[in-house]
């Protein structure tokens, strides 16, 4: 599935859901608004109309309108209060608030009640006509505080937040999840068809290549046998050329030889076995052939460290290795250090000769890939590729100048 | 509708010439802040006192206002004094925005928005509600005095 196709699949549903959710939840809280404010302003027209009844009592008792307005502005929840006459004059008022009584000419001739917002919260206004026994007529204006309503829906809101953010947090972790599990399915699905790609055409190139082979070194052996003959039978002149000659015919097979090895496919037979030894046995290998006075070999393991692989074939990747480090260092140490845990046995053979360049570093475990004068370029990729046979890795790191290192892991040993 | 259009310039050009005729618009006779009788007034500080208000709550910073205008002087109300911490001088030219009312046959401005040496001081919102509520401790707070 490409990465818009998923996008589609999986992200569009969820935006959909969170719109729906928002819209719903939006409509629903309008909903609760409406009807709560419906709610208050039943309750506080019920509330002005006893304030209305108390403030007719004492008005037709003969109480001022300042007296009167003192009285009802004491009642719980009332910011403002105003007395006015039938005009609209204003005959009293008080305010817990210095100065503010936020009643205009245009909310005079208001009959329904009305909210205004200010830095204390909602206020609920309402201006009522009252009118006395006597047939006195008067109007109440009122202020009371709506700040339980204003902390309910602060409340509502806040909630819807918090579960807002909640869904969209699980969401995003959630479809995270599928996203990065689908494109590592993908990654692998890719690689495994690369795998078997290259399988393949390797086994078309190892087939073609025993073929030659085969072919090649039919007239190499009738060569060198003819070369012995010449040795042991021709002219005393002839005898130092067939030698020669023989010599080329041996490298040549020797050449065969490894591009077979090289190309052939790896069938481990693993067992177990002490590391150190093998490690050893490839250091003497090697003892004959490059070994420096000047250049100190050092193998360390915190313990006895067991590896199940194939003793031959692991055996010559660590020759390939070592060879490698020898070759690359004129002075110095070569360390082969071993750990092991439950699941890895973990082997770096570092050594302090003159390194890779960083633009090489990426090729050297390819075949045929070399940069030494005599060398064919098989003897990091066989590494590699016994390695990879034993479901194993190898990575290798280093600095120009200051040496390389190669890092094996290999499966832990299962007998243990 | 040219008729008409006559009649509403008309009623345009009196609202105008009353706005500016330096006397107060309307005549409030409670002491609360009434948008209707809100005003811009420009003048200079005569005096500066501090009188008590709204049942001794705090004392206030009153100005007596000369308005540049008419000659006329009023007293004008600001805040309670904890609230202004700008010096203000006599002879400072201000302008103020204030609903005006009327006591004792004398004119009294509530100021909401007051302009003095290049800075301008919010003290009540459009509706007239004290910035300065929430006591001393608000002083420091977003509804200072000191504005824009």
């Amino acid at each position: 599935m490409r990465r818009t196709n998923f996008l589609l699949f999986f992200f569009l549903p969820f935006a959909g859901i969170i719109v729906i959710f928002l819209v719903v939840s939006s409509l629903n809280r309008a909903a609760v608004r409406r009807n709560t404010e419906a709610l208050v302003r039943e309750q506080l027209q019920a509330t002005a109309e006893i304030l209305k009844v108390n403030v007719s009592h004492f008005l037709e008792e003969g109480t001022s309108p300042e007296r009167v307005v003192e009285f009802a502005a004491g009642e719980e929840g009332v910011y403002y209060l105003a007395l006015l006459d039938r005009d609209k004059n204003i005959l009293g008022w008080k305010s817990r608030y210095e100065g503010y009584l936020p009643l205009s000419s245009g909310d005079t001739s208001r009959t329904a009640p009305w909210i205004i917002s200010s830095p204390v919260g909602s206020i609920f206004n309402l201006l009522a006509p009252l009118s006395l026994k006597g047939g006195e007529s008067y109007f109440l204006y009122l202020g009371y505080s709506l700040s339980r309503l204003d902390e309910m829906l602060a409340r509502s809101n806040r909630n819807f937040l918090l579960v807002f953010g909640f869904l969209v947090a699980v969401g995003v972790i959630f479809f995270s999840g599928v996203f990065n599990l689908q494109k590592n399915y993908l990654t692998k699905t890719r690689e495994a068809e690369e795998e078997k790609k290259e399988k393949e055409r390797f086994r078309e190139i190892s087939a073609f290549t025993s073929a030659v082979a085969h072919e090649i070194k039919n007239p190499l052996n009738s060569l060198s046998l003819l070369c012995d003959l010449i040795q042991r039978k021709g002219p005393p002149d002839a005898r130092q050329e067939a030698a020669l000659g023989k010599a080329e015919v041996r490298r040549i097979s020797e050449i065969i030889d490894r591009f077979s090895a090289a190309l052939k496919p790896f069938r481990p037979n693993n067992q177990a076995f002490p590391l150190r030894g093998a490690v050893l046995a490839a250091r003497d290998s090697l003892a004959a052939e490059i070994l420096r006075p000047d250049v100190h070999f050092r193998y360390s393991e915190p313990g006895p460290v067991t590896v199940f692989a194939d003793r031959l074939l692991l055996g010559q990747a660590l020759v390939n290795l070592l060879r490698n480090a020898f070759e690359a260092t004129d002075k110095g140490t070569i360390s082969v250090e071993a750990e092991t845990s439950r699941r890895r046995v973990t082997i770096r053979i570092a050594d302090t000769g003159k390194g890779i360049p960083p633009e090489e570093l990426g090729s050297i475990f390819d075949p045929f890939f070399t940069t030494k004068d005599q060398g064919m370029g098989v003897g990091l990729y066989l590494a590699r590729k016994i390695v990879e046979a034993h479901d194993g890795r190898i990575e290798a790191r280093s600095e120009s100048g200051a040496g390389t290192t190669f890092i094996i892991q290999l499966p832990g040993d299962r007998h243990e | 509708m040219r008729r008409t259009a006559s009649l509403l310039a008309a009623l345009l050009v009196a609202g105008c010439a009353a706005s500016v005729s330096g006397q107060p618009a309307a005549q409030q006779p409670s002491r609360f802040y009434n948008v209707d009788t809100e005003r811009r007034v420009e003048g200079v500080i005569r005096e500066i006192l501090l009188e008590p208000r709204y049942e001794d709550r705090s004392p206030f910073l009153i100005l007596v206002l000369e308005e540049k205008k008419t000659g006329q002087r009023y007293k004008v109300e600001l805040s309670p004094a904890w609230f202004f911490d700008q010096d203000l001088h006599q002879g400072e030219p201000v302008k103020i925005v204030g609903s005006f009312y009327v006591k004792d046959d004398n004119y009294f401005l509530i100021a909401r928005e007051l302009q003095a040496g290049g800075e301008t001081f919010r003290l009540r919102d459009g509706r007239g509600f004290p910035n300065w509520r929430g006591g001393p401790m608000n002083r420091q707070g977003k509804r200072r005095g000191r504005g824009m």
